[in-house]
């Protein structure tokens, strides 16, 4: 089969979860027992008449069958009509698609360190197997995994901030993505929303230093939830590859152990890793809640966390949705790196 | 050597969390309830010593005592959700392996489930149904039984094709009693050895959520909102924050090693 019928076939198959998932939302929206869903679009505590309340019953056609209701939400969703954010005094979607640069800046950078160290640590183990080296992987991704992150955060920022700060080091900063002070100096105009890139494309050093600094402890922070889980596929597929024939005969051969893993071994071992980069990118999603929370990090999390305050259901439910569109959309992406990694996959 | 490793440290989990379970289950009946309404002004933000092991809170409330008092909450939330997703998700995956006409819907059902990260379905479950311990336990088992009722299903497939099953219904064994007697004993094992990983994870996420703003309120003490309450004060009372987020990463962290454990031992497939 080739690979266009394969991407139809996931097209398809990426067409119909979103259709579950938005299902899904609308249950939890509309359909919850005991829940009146008008009480997730009126502001707690303030008094409304009675014919507004009509007319957004109307309007959300709550009157209606479920069946009809969903179909009426979903053409909205398709329209880009996510409904009214009050948390954040604007559409949903626009809401969400302005915060977006910074969640994925910093996702994305989670996603480099835990791969930059969990596929190191992954390989060593590997080729320690249940040496003293293996254990010491073994118990720290697992110590890893069992940190709560946003204590993890606090005390980041209680070490390298404070403590620092208080020994004369150089203290990394806590909260935010930018220095304000910089900021206002030498702003950088907004072009892509990513803070590193957008300071390189200006040429500003002093903005893209900043934007690194600021990333540090969260991204470490967030970059755990993965790391345990990419240190152990890493392991396992490396520890299967190097069973495989080719590798006998490269070492039968007189090849460095080196030379082996390095260019025989890794691109092979290498793909399961991306798929669980891939499917931990949604983990981290939800993760960026709690670390945009701990860090001030201006994101769609904490703006999703601010929405819970202020029981803006609406927005929570559609960063809900959001969220999972794009893990749908990057584990397609992922599956199609697959060929360009890994050639031996036939679709 | 490393099985050896790894069953000193499951050892050593199982102390620890059978520890903090005893001490959880035992807080209500050993700490007077009014320590949590037992407000001293002129104690508060005192630093740990013999009478406060913990120090105490910008409430002058010691600290101890709202951290044990904690466990009990929490473990029992954790255990509720991880005990309700497991029965759940293990019966529709065992119908789904069962019954075929029903796999499909339910399968499809689960993909969608496990296309959510499970934080962020939780999340939008809590915010509707409104803030309280309660709800995000519903919301969290919402999300939890899918991939119970994955392995259930995929266990039940492969044994009800094992030749004893096909010898058993020749020797006239019913339907009903091959499952119930048979099947499910032999596959329920692998199912369950997730589960100590699990509480961990659920613990976790219970935490986060609540320290995020789902929490019950300084009444009520709750591991994620006492480090969410002591972070007002982290400069000044960094105890308020570390003690309570050392008791979720020590219960996690002793779950884990168990987990890891059992793993090993009940799932075939992760054998090497």
């Amino acid at each position: 089969m080739g690979f266009l019928s394969y991407v139809g076939r996931r097209l398809f198959f990426l067409g119909f979860v979103l259709l579950g998932v938005s299902l899904v939302v609308f249950f939890v929206l509309r359909g919850m027992p005991g829940v009146d869903p008008l009480a997730a679009y009126i502001a707690p505590g303030i008094p409304i008449s009675q014919e507004a309340l009509n007319a957004l019953r109307r309007e959300l056609r709550l009157d209606d069958p479920l069946p009809v209701q969903y179909v009426h939400y979903v053409a909205n969703l398709v329209r880009g009509d996510w409904g009214y954010s009050r948390t954040a005094a604007q559409p949903v979607l626009t809401a969400l698609l302005g915060r977006l640069p910074a969640t994925v800046e910093l996702a994305v950078f989670a996603v480099v360190l835990s791969v930059g160290i969990g596929v190191p640590a992954g390989i060593v183990a590997a080729l320690r197997k249940d040496r003293p080296a293996d254990v010491a992987v073994r118990v720290v991704s697992i110590t890893g995994i069992s940190f709560p992150v946003f204590w993890l955060g606090i005390i980041l920022q209680l070490v390298f901030f404070y403590y620092a700060g208080q020994l004369g080091l150089p203290r990394l900063p806590s909260r935010g993505r930018i220095d304000e002070t910089l900021a206002l100096i030498s702003p950088v105009s907004s072009v892509t929303g990513f803070y590193l890139i957008d300071g390189l494309l200006r040429g500003n050093p002093a903005f893209v230093a900043s934007a690194a600094r600021h990333l540090v402890l969260p991204a470490f922070a967030l970059s755990l939830i993965s790391l345990a889980a990419i240190v152990r596929i890493m392991r396992a597929s490396m520890l299967d590859v190097l069973r495989q024939d080719y590798i006998l005969l490269a070492r039968s051969k007189g090849l460095s152990l080196r030379r082996i893993v390095v260019r025989h071994a890794l691109r092979n071992a290498i793909t399961p890793v991306l798929t669980t980069a891939g499917t931990t990118l949604g983990i981290l999603l939800g993760g960026a809640v709690v670390v945009e929370t701990v860090f001030s990090w201006p994101g769609m999390g904490s703006l999703a966390a601010q929405g819970i305050l202020n029981n803006d259901s609406v927005l929570v439910v559609g960063f809900t949705l959001f969220v999972a569109t794009m893990m749908v959309v990057v584990n397609l992406i992922v599956d199609m790196l697959y060929a360009v990694v890994d050639p031996r996959v036939r679709y | 050597m490393r099985r050896l490793w790894r069953s000193k440290l499951a050892t050593l989990g199982l102390i620890v969390f059978a520890t903090i379970l005893v001490a959880g289950a035992a807080a209500p009946f050993v700490i007077s309830p009014s320590v949590v309404r037992d407000v001293k002004f002129d104690a508060k933000l005192t630093p740990p010593s013999a009478t406060h092991w913990f120090g105490t809170d910008d409430f002058g409330r010691d600290l101890f005592s709202l951290v044990l008092l904690a466990a009990h909450l929490d473990l029992r939330a954790a255990l509720t959700v991880v005990l309700s997703a497991l029965l759940i998700g293990a019966a529709l995956g065992a119908i789904a392996g069962l019954v075929p006409r029903l796999d499909e819907p339910l399968m499809r059902m689960t993909d969608v489930f496990l296309s959510i990260p499970s934080l962020v379905l939780a999340m939008a479950i809590a915010s509707v149904l409104g803030r309280s311990i309660g709800n995000l336990s519903i919301a969290l088992i919402f999300v939890s039984w899918p991939i119970y009722c994955r392995l259930m299903r995929g266990q039940v497939l492969s044994e009800k094709e094992k030749p004893y099953v096909k010898a058993l219904r020749t020797l006239g064994v019913g339907h009903g009693r091959m499952i119930v007697r048979h099947i499910v004993p032999n596959t329920v094992f692998p199912v369950i050895a997730r589960a100590p990983a699990d509480v961990g994870l659920v613990l976790i996420t219970m935490a986060a959520l609540s320290y995020i703003g789902f929490g019950p309120g300084p009444y009520v003490p709750e591991w994620g909102s006492l480090v969410a309450a002591g972070q007002t004060y982290i400069f000044q009372a960094p105890w308020l924050v570390i003690f309570p987020g050392v008791a979720i990463f020590l219960t996690s962290l002793s779950l884990n090693l168990v987990g890891d454990w059992a793993r090993d031992v009940f799932d075939p497939r992760g054998r090497s």
